[in-house]
């Protein structure tokens, strides 16, 4: 397999490079799917290298190497996660097209609100235009919804796009493990959840402080 | 007559001679790398020789690829992905005649260029050999010296070496010399086994009556890349031979030199989890299969938030560390060095750092977080120098192929962290460190800065690094790129018991016939039944 290895790393880099850039410049696609990069990905604190994107700004294979050394946290480049949802889609807009139509050897996996292609090191060239073609269906069908439905598609668009993105809920705070997993339920790991609930992440300890 | 005569031999010798190349359009491809002193007018000539030195009876047919300076070579290393093997001859120049501003501002040249000896004039062969090495460490080395290459080969520096010449003495030796290193690295047991097993006959009788093995398998290969097209159903039948006998024994094997472990032993069920797991194909049991030989008795584990099952299962104590959470895009990210440190300086303080054991991490998540590997593993030694790491690269299995991922894969970070211990310099900042601390150690200030772990504490262990950063990788991704393909009913099987049974532990083949009959078919035979 090493005879290989090495080329096809190579080919699967380049081609989740192209799927970014592709998903990202395409007029249509664009408007609905956002390939999310490193910026979004990895918050600034962790990246000392500064690298905010593999595709934009002019960045280099010397920058994304000064990156893969330097930085506490890199994004995989291989790993495309499509943005669907501040575009007022939920993932069953994505889903059974993207499987039905797109999937042969590049492997989709959509969540809850956002898609994620991962081209391996199997994947032929073709599968990127066969990819980049149902995400311009997909666009093409929200256009025509949109156009057909008048305002009132409109306003449920607008409204279901700001559910979406601003009234996100909280992501699950952990509490504690249940007390047969735990040696003594009521000493460390009881102090140690209260200090968690004071400390950590200022976006994470609103749903706990509110709750608690 | 004499004329026709004539004729006819050269005939028949022109087609002896093109013979060898039209078979060679079947066997496989690939190239190598000449580094040379010697003026470029002379390469055709050169290469012409070289492909001379073709005989029939080849596994491989390749063509030579001459470059005449350090700088090309690398060129040629980062970009040719064809090539397979590098020659070079003594004293080839450093800078290339080709005017390539990027490949000098590379930082991958760069880290490359450490290894090397001074700049201009002639170098040191093993140079080159050394940085090539570190970046395509697959490739092999012959080294062809006009001085001295018994001295050569018995200095430290030039272990990379596959072998060392003296000039250009046996040519044939030389072209065999490559031939064998590829053909090495081509042996495939998994795959070797799977394509014959394929190309057994289908049984059409019942098994009651033929007694032959019925298989429904359809492997599907592609005739050009031999990769497996269409892999599934895998029946249970050859799941469980190609576990644990003959061919995947040896697969095992070869994988662990492959991952830079040099005479690895195999030891299918030894206590002590010295190896990568690779040819298991029930990701979720082998997690907590190692855990459990991870932690022996009650100990903590650290962990993100999937792997705490198998913990639990393994009678082990998680204790929970918070990935970096995105609320915009309602994700988790990866966990941040300085929580896991906090945690284990938590503990610490509460005095039950003796209690964790390891450390288990998703590596490359599956929205792509990947972790420094290094600085985790170093920064947990320095608070706990007999820590057990346990990287789950599922999704990363690829990652060994490139120099841009390796140090950011376990294994390859491993031998990072193995080669940066010996080094006396580390012992130095070590010390400075520690003078610097004081006896601040035991603060919290301790998770702020980066810190190097005390390298001594860990030489004292014997042979301390394999125990220590054992790396578990998660085989789903490491056998897609053996190009053996997933058999996925294999992982959804959970949910039947007899298949639970039987494959848990690898039962031994029945020998009688009374006790063949008594085997309940559902159990080894229940491929058959539930393939459908």
């Amino acid at each position: 397999m090493e005879l290989e290895g090495y080329g096809l790393v190579m080919q699967a880099i380049q081609l989740a490079i192209e799927i970014r850039v592709a998903v990202n410049t395409h007029p249509l696609v664009s408007k609905y799917f956002r390939v999310l990069d490193v910026e979004h990905m990895v918050p600034a604190e962790f990246r000392q290298s500064g690298l905010k994107s593999y595709t934009e700004g002019g960045a280099t294979w010397a920058d994304a190497a000064n990156a893969f050394r330097e930085d506490e946290f890199i994004l995989d480049p291989t790993t495309a996660v499509a943005d669907v949802r501040d575009r007022g889609l939920r993932r069953h807009a994505v889903q059974e097209p993207a499987r039905q139509r797109a999937t042969r050897s590049s492997s989709i996996r959509p969540r809850a609100t956002r898609c994620c292609c991962r081209p391996t090191s199997t994947t032929p060239r073709s599968d990127v235009a066969n990819l980049l073609k149902v995400l311009v269906e997909i666009s093409n069908e929200i256009e025509q919804r949109l156009k057909s439905g008048g305002d009132e598609a409109r306003t449920a668009f607008a409204a279901r796009v700001k559910s979406l993105v601003e009234d996100v809920p909280d992501l699950p705070n952990f509490s504690h493990f249940h007390d047969r997993f735990r040696d003594d339920p009521t000493g460390h790991d009881a102090r140690r959840r209260h200090a968690r609930r004071r400390s950590t992440w200022p976006t994470t300890t609103t749903a706990a402080s509110t709750s608690s | 007559m004499p004329v026709s005569s004539r004729r006819k031999t050269t005939r028949r010798a022109r087609s002896a001679r093109c013979r060898p190349r039209r078979r060679a359009a079947a066997r496989p491809y690939f190239e190598v790398l000449f580094v040379t002193p010697t003026p470029p007018s002379r390469w055709a000539a050169h290469a012409q020789q070289i492909r001379k030195l073709r005989r029939p009876e080849d596994e491989f047919v390749y063509e030579p690829v001459f470059v005449g300076s350090f700088e090309d070579a690398a060129l040629a290393v980062i970009l040719n992905t064809n090539l397979e093997s590098v020659v070079i001859y003594d004293g080839f120049p450093y800078e290339s005649s080709r005017d390539v501003p990027l490949l000098k501002r590379a930082a991958v040249v760069q880290a490359v260029r450490r290894a090397e000896g001074p700049r201009g004039g002639r170098q040191r062969p093993d140079a080159g050999e050394d940085s090539s090495k570190r970046f395509r460490p697959e490739l092999d080395i012959i080294l062809l010296a006009d001085q001295k290459p018994d001295a050569m080969i018995s200095d430290p520096a030039a272990a990379g070496i596959r072998r060392v010449f003296y000039e250009v003495e046996e040519p044939l030796e030389i072209h065999l010399s490559i031939l064998s290193g590829v053909a090495e690295r081509n042996v495939t047991p998994f795959f070797d086994n799977l394509k014959k097993y394929a190309q057994k006959p289908v049984g059409h009788l019942p098994r009651a009556a033929g007694g032959a093995r019925q298989v429904d398998l359809q492997v599907e290969l592609d005739p050009r890349h031999g990769r497996v097209l269409r892999g599934q159903p895998v029946p249970r039948g050859i799941v469980g031979d190609l576990r644990w006998t003959g061919q995947p024994a040896r697969a095992d094997r070869q994988h662990q030199e492959g991952a830079g472990r040099g005479g690895a032993r195999l030891r299918r069920r030894s206590r002590v989890l010295r190896h990568q797991r690779h040819l298991d194909l029930r990701t979720r049991w082998s997690t907590r299969r190692c855990s459990s030989r991870a932690t022996s008795s009650s100990p903590i584990a650290t962990a993100t938030s999937r792997t705490t099952t198998a913990w639990c299962c393994a009678g082990a104590q998680p204790y929970y560390v918070e990935a970096y959470p995105m609320v915009a895009y309602s994700m988790c990210g990866a966990v941040p060095i300085r929580s896991i440190k906090k945690a284990l300086l938590d503990l610490k303080a509460a005095g039950r750092l003796d209690k964790v054991k390891t450390v288990t991490l998703t590596n490359c998540t599956f929205d792509g977080h990947v972790y420094d590997v290094r600085r985790v593993m170093e920064e947990c030694l320095a608070i706990k120098p007999n820590l057990i790491f346990l990287w789950d690269e599922a999704w990363y299995g690829f990652a060994r192929f490139s120099p841009l991922y390796r140090p950011r894969t376990a294994m390859g970070a491993r031998a990072v962290c193995k080669e940066a211990f010996a080094d006396p310099a580390y012992l130095e900042r070590y010390l400075a460190q520690e003078k610097l601390l004081g006896d601040e150690s035991r603060s919290q200030g301790r998770a702020r800065a980066r810190h190097a772990a005390d390298p001594r504490s860990a030489q004292g262990q014997a042979a301390r690094l394999p125990d220590q950063l054992d790396a578990q990788v998660d085989v789903g991704a490491a056998a897609r790129v053996d190009g053996a393909g997933r058999p996925t009913r294999t992982t959804t099987s959970t949910n039947r018991p007899s298949r639970k049974r039987c494959s848990r532990t690898p039962r031994r083949r029945p020998t009688s016939r009374s006790s063949r009959r008594s085997t309940s078919p559902a159990g080894r035979w229940s491929w058959k039944a539930t393939a459908w």
